[in-house]
């Protein structure tokens, strides 16, 4: 029987100095240790082996320093060092689906908010960060020389004598990172507040992206990683109008962003195995920007009743092959009603509506192939996007006091109250099956 | 004071309540040596062999490397006698392994958790499971074939684990997880 089974442990400790008129020192350390195992259907001897077992144990330090010494001026700096490490637990039978690696990061940075004057604040921050990712990886001799060409562009990573049809490798990859952000906010009258904000950042590729090889059963497709893949590296821009009065709030941002190196997973056709044929879909990186606007409003109708709108707008570009960036989210907008009787229990009941339009700007990535069982060369709409949506819910919930001291929180919703049949784009088993239905949740929450 | 000594007492909890995570964390299961294993399961060649008499065809199915870069080669030794009956076996190997897998011992032994489905478009051409598993419900790993007139199309053959036991006799309504679906390209003569 197809099923999972994990065993997290996770640990923190936190402790704090705090130096009067200087600031305070906060240092955390924390770990966490996952043993996951996916068993599946499996044939003779190996009924009760798992097919996938990984344990992933990650550790990390992070001290912190607030520095309030100065009046106008706060500073916020610290340290970060991590490890983590990655071990496909032997004994599957199976090739692992992610393979052995070890992770380090570090990484510092430094924060400071100016306060201007009364009106103004400026806050700048800068951070460098690095990580070194060591992998051990058996790849297909056939797909390592001819598919990637990796012998000729990573013969350093070759570590040992061919065995049959493999080859075992030992990927390294060393990144440095340099991230920096800078924000405007200036407060005007009737409550009204604008900010600005520039932000560098980079994003180092992670261990599927650089290695992923293999059907992904969930999915019921192949996915290829790709050990080209280097950083993202984002600039960012937003804007943001805001006013907030005690009934009525409005906040209108625009944003830009320009990703060079953009980390994408596309399909790029059909294999055929001895299960029959699945698509692949391959990693690769291309430049994008993605900008938009969300605008949100807020208004108090009565003491008890009030009112929130919201809507997303965003586009998203290829730029490199000047077509339509793939699973970008579609426009969307909704409305919220609700009531709170702070009198009663803290009654509230809020009725919601969201709308997602369909995704009109795709990339068209369909493809004809050989359907072997009928002899025709079919046609494979795999960028088509589902139609436009809208549903409805309804949360209501309450506080009763029990146990003296105590309080029982009652929540009742129903999600998708018209048990509406839809298909979200960005799911990727909607090629397979519609979303969930109307969904009724009872939760309880004591407090003692 | 009683609240140092509390401080004090939750400090040396947290260290040995760490310490012992963290050596669970380096247990006698961390295999240094990387001995990865190979595919074990992996089903990397089909046999069906057709025979009537002294006419023997035989159809291939190979895939070396598994899932690897290698595509998979399909074989048909001749083609089939019009107006003639076969008796079929079908035979699943995995030769990533030395000496060779026989997977079809396996599928023999849990029978009831295993089934084939062999469709044809070639009219005339009738495929019907002889072997049976432990509850009388069709098996697949011996078959019979009967031929019409000439022509030609394809053969499918499909091998589905955990099926619904009995079903209609397709491999969609029986369900199941789908270990082996190839199909190959068949002439009557």
């Amino acid at each position: 029987m197809p099923k999972q089974a994990i065993v997290h442990h996770l640990g923190k400790v936190e402790a704090y100095k705090r130096f009067k008129g200087f600031g305070k020192l906060t240092v955390q350390y924390d770990f966490q240790i996952n043993r996951r195992k996916e068993f599946d259907l499996r044939r003779g001897d190996l009924k009760n082996t798992p097919v996938i077992d990984l344990r992933l144990f990650t550790t990390s330090l992070q001290p912190n320093l607030q520095i309030d010494y100065f009046d106008n001026f706060k500073i916020n700096t610290g340290l970060l060092v991590r490890y983590q490490q990655n071990d496909a637990v032997s004994g599957t039978g199976t090739s692992p689906l992610i393979p052995d690696f070890d992770k380090y990061d570090a990484g510092m940075y430094a924060i400071g908010n100016y306060n201007l004057n009364g009106t103004t604040e400026i806050s700048a921050g800068i951070r460098y960060d690095f990580t070194d990712i060591n992998a051990n990886k058996e790849y297909n001799v056939t797909d390592w020389q001819e598919t990637y060409n990796y012998d000729e562009l990573f013969p350093e990573f070759e570590s040992g004598a061919i065995r049959g049809t493999d080859i075992p490798t030992n990927p390294r990859f060393t990144y440095h990172n340099v991230s920096a952000s800078l924000g405007l906010s200036k407060k005007f009258d009737n409550n009204i507040q604008l900010l600005a904000n520039f932000g560098l950042a980079s994003r180092v590729p992670n261990p599927s992206e650089l290695f992923s090889e293999g059907l992904h059963h969930s999915a019921a497709r192949i996915e290829t990683g790709l050990l080209t893949i280097g950083k993202e590296i984002a600039n960012k821009f937003i804007l943001s109008l805001e006013k907030n009065s005690n009934d009525f709030g409005f906040a209108i941002s625009p944003y830009y962003n320009q990703i060079n190196g953009f980390i994408q997973l596309i399909p790029v056709g059909i294999t055929t195995t001895i299960r029959g044929a699945f698509p692949v879909w391959e990693y690769n990186q291309v430049a994008a920007q993605i900008f938009g606007v969300d605008i949100d409003v807020n208004k108090k109708i009565s003491k008890n009743l009030s009112y929130i709108a919201s809507l997303s707008l965003l586009q998203g570009d290829n730029l490199t092959d000047d077509i339509p960036l793939i699973h970008m989210p579609a426009t969307n907008f909704s409305n919220r009603l609700f009531y709170v009787n702070e009198n009663l229990n803290q009654l509230k009941i809020s009725l919601s509506h969201k709308t997602i339009l369909q995704q009109n700007r795709f990339p068209d990535y369909n493809f004809f192939t050989y359907n072997a069982t009928i002899q025709e060369d079919v046609f494979v709409d795999i960028s088509s996007t589902p139609p436009t949506y809208s549903l409805f819910g309804l949360n209501t919930s309450a506080v009763f006091k029990v146990f003296k001291k105590g309080s029982l929180k009652l929540e009742f919703n129903i999600e998708n109250m018209f048990n509406k049949s839809y298909r979200e784009h960005l799911n990727r088993l909607r090629y397979f099956s519609n979303d969930l239905g109307r969904n009724y949740n009872l939760k309880l929450k004591i407090n003692y | 004071m009683k609240i140092t000594n509390t401080i004090k007492i939750t400090k040396l909890l947290a260290i040995l309540f760490i310490s012992v995570f963290t050596f669970t964390a380096c247990s006698d299961d961390d295999d240094d040596d990387h001995d990865h294993d190979s595919e074990e399961e992996l089903i990397t060649t089909v046999n069906y062999t057709l025979t009537s008499g002294s006419d023997v065809v035989t159809l291939k199915f190979s895939d070396p490397d598994g899932d690897g870069a290698i595509e998979p080669i399909y074989e048909v030794s001749g083609d089939l006698t019009a107006n003639s009956t076969y008796t079929g076996i079908i035979e699943l190997l995995n030769e990533t392994e030395s000496p060779v897998e026989d997977i079809t011992e396996e599928v023999k032994e849990e029978a009831d958790e295993h089934e084939f489905f062999y469709t044809s478009d070639v009219s005339g051409l009738a495929i019907t499971k002889t072997d049976v598993d432990g509850n009388d419900n069709p098996l697949g790993i011996e078959t019979s074939v009967t031929t019409g007139e000439a022509g030609s199309g394809t053969l499918t053959i499909v091998l589905k684990h955990e099926p619904t036991k009995p079903n209609d006799g397709s491999s969609s309504s029986a369900g199941g997880s789908t270990d082996v679906e190839i199909t190959f390209d068949v002439t009557i003569n």
